[in-house]
């Protein structure tokens, strides 16, 4: 939501799954920071009350970064891999974003085993991927992730 | 041709009618909003979104657009969900659980009633 909101053209997802740890970067063209403390508690551009996002991301993760240049913002964090939740339930909504304007791609890294998503050749092949048929057949296609996620 | 009672005509006028709704459903702009701000998903919003699509799944309203949005404003009434249809215009629904996502689909979507009791209204 932060890269759209930054008026991102492009998103791009990596997750790296070490033995304890998953890896994880975004990368948006958007506009960049507009704050010095993004990852404060209660740091918002959009009005009171806000605010809580990175801050929350930052207390569950083992390690956080973020930094914006003239190419855009690039937010990296480490998690546990007992914390990771299931991509299932979230990649579809992710990849939904791309019917705004917005591509998106995500991939996730296990050793020689990558698996990619495509928000490009996903929308040419499914329509719009904020349908119900598009985010029921993402879902499918998105436990493959959950399956390089799982301890092997 | 052999002829219907009454009852059989009710029935067969009731399924023509939920049919001819869906078809309705399927080919205009239902849209339905999840308010999915950090207020939104420590409230439930995520069980509330995927409730939603796995309800319209299985009422086969393969077309209805269903995306989310960041928090709306109003976080005592979260999880939030808005419902947009041409019949209905945009409706906001506070504190939806599964049961009442299930309800806004059942009675809102398909049956084109507003779901009153967790109806709320939105500050611009």
């Amino acid at each position: 939501m932060n890269s759209l909101e930054a008026s991102a053209s492009e998103i791009v997802i990596a997750c790296t799954v070490l033995p304890a740890f998953v890896d994880i970067t975004v990368k948006d063209d958007g506009e960049g920071l507009k704050c010095t403390d993004a990852f404060g508690d209660g740091v918002s551009t959009k009005g009171d009350e806000r605010g809580m996002g990175l801050y929350l991301l930052k207390m569950a993760a083992e390690e956080a970064s973020i930094g914006s240049d003239e190419t855009g913002t690039l937010l990296s964090f480490r998690m546990k891999r007992e914390n990771m939740g299931s991509l299932t339930e979230v990649l579809p909504f992710i990849f939904s974003f791309s019917d705004r304007g917005v591509s998106v791609t995500f991939s996730i890294r296990r050793g020689s085993e990558v698996f990619t998503l495509d928000s490009r050749s996903l929308r040419d092949e499914l329509g719009e991927l904020s349908r119900v048929g598009a985010i029921v057949e993402m879902r499918k296609r998105s436990r493959v992730a959950d399956e390089l996620l799982k301890e092997s | 041709m052999a002829k219907l009672s009454l009852e059989e005509l009710r029935k067969f006028r009731d399924s023509e009618s939920l049919r001819l709704r869906r078809r309705s459903i399927h080919g205009r702009n239902v849209h339905v909003v999840v308010c999915m701000g950090t207020c939104g998903i420590a409230a439930g919003a995520k069980i509330v979104l995927n409730t939603i699509v796995d309800e319209l799944e299985a009422k086969g309203l393969d077309n209805v657009i269903v995306t989310q949005a960041g928090c709306a404003g109003d976080c005592a009434d979260e999880p939030i969900v808005e419902v947009h249809t041409p019949e209905l215009g945009s409706v906001a629904y506070g504190k939806v659980d599964q049961k009442t996502a299930k309800r806004i689909v059942d009675e809102h979507i398909i049956g084109g009633s507003i779901v009153a009791d967790h109806r709320i209204e939105l500050e611009v």
